[in-house]
C-alpha cells in the first residue's frame, strides 16, 4: 500500500507542471482590491438595513466618490502628516486619494513617471521637476490649470512669480507651486572672523566683496593643496553659472530657451569669473579636491566647516543642520550683485502637475488647492524645512526654521533668513533649455573643460558650443 | 521497421506515444520560463526592432521614419554614437585581455601546493562577491588623487604628480579599466577548475620528455586551458561591451565624455531625452557589434581552441 502512494516520474512531472501552470494563471488573477470593493458593494445593502453601523457606512460612501492616484516623494516625518491630513481631506471633500510613494533622486522620480506615462499607467496628480515640467507641458499630456482658477477667480498671486512663470506656456499654467527653493550664499561667520573678514552687509554684497572675502579666507599647504576652501561654486549651468551670468546682466538663453546666448560678452565675462575662481584665483575646490574634503551626502564642504562659503538654495537647511549642529557659527546672504549693480537668483521648479487624461479634473483641482495651499506648505516647512511657495506664510517658516537652528546652536539666534524671503521678488525660474537634456548633452563635456579638468577656456569653447545648441530640436 | 518502433516505443493509453506524452510534459515544464523568456526578452526584443524605425516617445503618437535613426546614429556630428562606441572599443580590448591574463596567473598561482591555500582563494575570490554600485562607490575613494591609496601608493614610489585618474579626460577610461580587475576572482575559480582538470599523466609525460616549468606550461597547461579561456574571452566581451554602471555612478560619461560608452548613451536617449525609437535602433546597432566580435571569436576558436579527444589539425 506504501508503494502505492509513491508518485512515480511521470507523476511526479505531472503534478509539478499543473502546479507550475497554476503558480501562472493565479499571477494573472484579478487584483484583490477589485474583490474588496464588491465585498463592499455587498455590505451596502446590509449596511441600509442596519443604519446604526456607521463606520461601515463611511466606507461604503467612498465606492462612489471620485479615485485620484497621487505620487509624491516626502521624507517619512512630512509624510506621515501628510496622510493623517489627507484622511480629513478625503473625508471633507468626498474624493478619494490614493497615496504613492516614489522613493528615489529627482532624476530617477521624474524619468519613473515619465515611463509611467509611456506605459498609459500615469498617477492622476504628480510632483514634476524642473526640466521635464517643460517636457510635459510640449507633450500636451497635462492639464492647464486656467479654466479652474477663472472660474473660481482663484489668486495665483498668493504664490511666487518665478514658480508660476517656471509652470507657463502660451499664458496657460501648466505647474501649481509645491515649495520654492531660493538660491543664495550660506556664510561659515567663524572662518570670516578667523581671516579677518567682517559679516557681509547684504545691500552692498557684490563680486568684488565676494571675491575678496574668499581670497582671504582660503587656504592651501605649499603643495598646493586646499586645506580649507574661500568658497564652493556650484559650476552646474542651472545652479552656479546662470545666476552668475544673470547678475552680470547676460542671458543664458532667449525667450524661448533654444537660442543660446552665452556667447555674449557679458555671460562670457560672467563665465570666465566663475572659471577664474577655479583656476586661476583658487578660491573654489576643484572638482577633485571637492570629493576629498566634502562630507558625504552630496553637501559639498560647508557642514564640515572647510570653506568660508557656500553658494546653495534654502533648501539645504532640510538636510543640514543637525550635522553642522554647534560646529560653527553661520548665516545666508544674498546672492552677489554683479559689476553692474544687478542681482539675480533662482526659485527652484519643482510643480505639482494634473494628468490630461484624469477622469477627475475637478476633483484634482480641490486636491491640488489642499496639497499646495497654506496647511500643507505648512507640513512641508515643519517637516522638511521647505520654504513655503505662499509668500503670506514665509515669515512662518522664517520663525520655524530660525527655532530649529537655535535649539542646535544657541548662536544662531542671529541667523539671518530674510535674503531668500527677500529674493521672491527678483528671483527667476531655475534655468531649463526646451530641449534640456539634448542641450546639457553636448554643453556638459564643454562645462566639463572649462570647470572640471580646466582644459579649455570659455574664450575658445563657449562661441562654438552655442552655435550648435542653436541647431538643437527636442 | 514499423515492428521494431511499436517494439522499441510502446504505446501508451489513447493515440499519444509515450514519446509524445513526454515531448509535451517536458513543455509544460518549461512553460513558465518560456513563457518569461518570449513575454519579458524575445517580446520587447522584437518590438524594439520595430520601433527603431520609429520616431517614438510614447508620450505623443509615434511617426514612421524608416532608417533615419540608423543614417542619425552614424552621419549626424553632434550625436555622440561612433564617440560612445570607440570608447567601449577601447574600455573591451584592454580590459578584457588583462582579466583573462591576471585571471590565469592568479589560478595558476592557486593551483600550487602552497600552505593556507583555501584562505588564499577565498582572499582573492572575495572581491568578486561584492559587485556593483558599492564597488563604483569604492573605487571613487580609491582613485582620489589626494587622498586615495593608489595616488598614496605612487607619491611613496617617487611620482609626486599623480594622475587625478576619473577626474581626467586623459586617464579617466585607464581607471575604469584598471577597476575592471576587481571582478578578476570570478574568471580565476573559472580557470582554477580548468586547470585541476589538467591530467596529472600529461605532466609527467612532458618532465619525461625534457620539458621545464615553461614548456609544460606551454605544451600542457595552456592548450588544456584554450576551452576555459575561449569561455571567458566570449564572456567577457560581451559584458566589457556593454559597459553601463561604472560610468554612470563614477563619471556620469565625463569628464568631457571620456568615459561615455555605447549603453549609457543608449540610457540617456531612452531614459532622459525620451526618444525611445532611436535609443532602440542604438541597442540593436549595439547588439550586432557584439554578435560580430562573438562570431570573430567563435570562427577563430578552431585555430586556437583545444578539446581534449579531438584529433590534432
Amino acid at each position: 500500500m506504501d508503494s502505492a502512494k509513491k508518485l512515480n516520474r511521470r507523476q511526479f512531472l505531472r503534478w509539478s507542471a499543473l502546479a507550475a501552470g497554476a503558480a501562472t494563471l493565479s499571477s494573472c488573477a484579478p487584483k484583490t482590491v477589485e474583490k474588496v470593493v464588491q465585498q463592499t458593494v455587498e455590505v451596502k445593502e446590509t449596511v441600509v438595513q442596519e443604519a446604526t453601523v456607521v463606520k461601515e457606512a463611511t466606507v461604503v460612501q467612498t465606492v462612489d466618490w471620485p479615485k485620484l492616484r497621487w505620487v509624491y516623494n516626502p521624507n517619512t516625518q512630512s509624510q506621515a502628516q501628510t496622510l493623517a491630513a489627507l484622511n480629513k481631506f478625503q473625508d471633507d471633500n468626498k474624493i478619494r486619494v490614493e497615496f504613492e510613494p516614489n522613493p528615489g533622486d529627482w532624476g530617477s522620480i521624474t524619468q519613473k513617471m515619465l515611463a509611467s506615462f509611456a506605459a498609459g499607467d500615469a498617477p492622476d496628480i504628480f510632483i514634476q521637476y524642473g526640466p521635464y515640467v517643460r517636457m510635459c507641458i510640449d507633450k500636451s499630456i497635462v492639464l492647464p490649470y486656467n479654466p479652474f482658477i477663472e472660474k473660481e477667480s482663484f489668486d495665483m498671486t498668493q504664490f511666487v512669480q518665478g514658480q508660476i512663470d517656471a509652470g507657463t506656456k502660451n499664458g496657460q499654467i501648466y505647474g501649481f507651486p509645491n515649495y520654492c527653493g531660493i538660491w543664495g550664499t550660506w556664510v561659515n561667520l567663524d572662518l570670516f572672523e578667523q581671516a579677518g573678514v567682517p559679516k557681509p552687509d547684504n545691500d552692498s554684497w557684490d563680486i568684488n566683496a565676494y571675491l575678496e572675502a574668499a581670497q582671504k579666507v582660503v587656504k592651501r599647504d605649499s603643495n598646493g593643496n586646499l586645506l580649507q576652501a574661500g568658497t564652493e561654486l556650484n559650476n552646474a549651468l542651472e545652479f552656479g553659472l546662470s545666476p552668475a551670468i544673470w547678475s552680470y546682466g547676460g542671458e543664458v538663453s532667449d525667450e524661448t530657451r533654444t537660442q543660446c546666448r552665452m556667447s555674449e560678452p557679458k555671460a562670457m565675462e560672467a563665465l570666465q569669473v566663475c572659471a577664474d575662481m577655479v583656476w586661476k584665483y583658487k578660491l573654489t575646490p576643484s572638482a577633485a579636491e571637492s570629493a576629498a574634503l566634502a562630507t558625504a551626502g552630496g553637501w559639498g564642504l560647508f557642514p564640515s566647516g572647510k570653506t568660508g562659503m557656500r553658494d546653495d538654495g534654502s533648501w539645504f537647511f532640510c538636510c543640514n543642520m543637525e550635522a553642522i549642529a554647534d560646529k560653527f557659527h553661520y548665516t545666508v546672504i544674498p546672492h552677489w550683485k554683479g559689476p553692474d549693480g544687478k542681482r539675480a537668483t533662482f526659485c527652484t521648479t519643482d510643480l505639482w502637475m494634473t494628468n490630461a487624461k484624469t477622469k477627475f479634473p475637478d476633483a484634482c483641482w480641490t486636491f491640488l488647492k489642499w496639497i499646495g495651499g497654506p496647511d500643507m506648505n505648512r507640513v512641508r516647512m515643519t517637516y522638511e524645512h521647505l520654504q513655503p511657495a505662499i509668500k503670506s506664510i514665509a515669515p512662518e517658516w522664517v520663525k520655524a526654521a530660525t527655532d530649529y537652528a537655535v535649539s542646535l546652536n544657541p548662536k544662531e539666534s542671529d541667523l539671518d533668513l530674510q535674503p531668500f524671503i527677500d529674493a521672491y521678488e527678483y528671483a527667476r525660474p531655475m534655468f531649463w533649455w526646451a530641449c534640456h537634456t539634448a542641450v546639457m548633452e553636448i554643453l556638459q563635456p564643454v562645462l566639463d573643460q572649462i570647470y572640471t579638468t580646466g582644459k579649455g577656456t570659455v574664450k575658445d569653447l563657449i562661441p562654438p558650443i552655442c552655435e550648435k545648441i542653436d541647431k538643437i530640436t527636442c | 521497421m514499423n515492428t521494431t518502433v511499436s517494439a522499441t516505443v510502446p504505446r501508451a493509453s489513447g493515440h499519444i506515444t509515450n514519446q509524445t506524452r513526454e515531448w509535451i510534459w517536458g513543455y509544460i515544464c518549461i512553460l513558465p520560463w518560456l513563457l518569461g523568456f518570449l513575454i519579458f526578452t524575445a517580446g520587447p526584443m522584437v518590438f524594439s526592432f520595430y520601433l527603431s524605425f520609429f520616431k517614438a516617445d510614447y508620450l505623443t503618437a509615434s511617426v514612421f521614419v524608416g532608417l533615419q535613426n540608423y543614417w542619425t546614429m552614424f552621419f549626424d556630428p553632434i550625436e555622440f554614437w561612433m564617440l560612445a562606441l570607440r570608447n567601449t572599443a577601447v574600455y573591451a580590448f584592454t580590459s578584457v585581455p588583462i582579466n583573462v591574463v591576471l585571471a590565469l596567473l592568479i589560478a595558476i598561482l592557486l593551483n600550487q601546493k602552497v600552505k593556507g591555500l583555501a584562505l588564499w582563494r577565498t582572499i582573492f575570490y572575495l572581491p568578486a562577491v561584492v559587485q556593483g554600485v558599492a564597488v563604483s562607490l569604492l573605487w571613487i575613494w580609491l582613485f582620489h588623487p589626494n587622498y586615495g591609496p593608489i595616488s598614496g601608493f605612487l607619491r611613496s614610489i617617487g611620482i609626486q604628480n599623480p594622475p587625478l585618474w576619473i577626474w581626467s579626460e586623459e586617464w579617466a577610461m585607464p581607471a575604469m579599466v584598471i577597476m575592471s580587475t576587481w571582478g578578476v576572482g570570478g574568471s580565476m575559480i573559472i580557470f582554477l577548475a580548468g586547470l585541476q582538470g589538467v591530467p596529472q599523466s600529461l605532466y609527467d609525460a612532458a618532465s619525461i620528455d625534457g620539458a621545464g616549468n615553461w614548456g609544460r606550461f606551454r605544451f600542457v597547461t595552456l592548450p588544456m586551458m584554450t576551452p576555459t579561456l575561449f569561455f571567458s574571452v566570449i564572456m567577457g566581451l560581451i559584458g566589457a561591451w556593454q559597459m553601463f554602471s561604472q560610468s554612470y555612478i563614477m563619471t556620469q560619461g565625463g569628464p568631457n565624455n571620456a568615459t561615455l560608452t555605447a549603453v549609457l548613451l543608449i540610457y540617456r536617449k531612452a531614459f532622459e531625452q525620451f526618444k525611445l525609437g532611436y535609443a532602440s535602433a542604438l541597442a540593436w546597432v549595439l547588439f550586432v557589434i557584439i554578435l560580430v566580435f562573438s562570431l570573430l571569436v567563435i570562427r577563430s576558436s578552431t585555430a586556437w581552441v583545444y578539446y581534449e579527444g579531438e584529433l590534432a589539425k
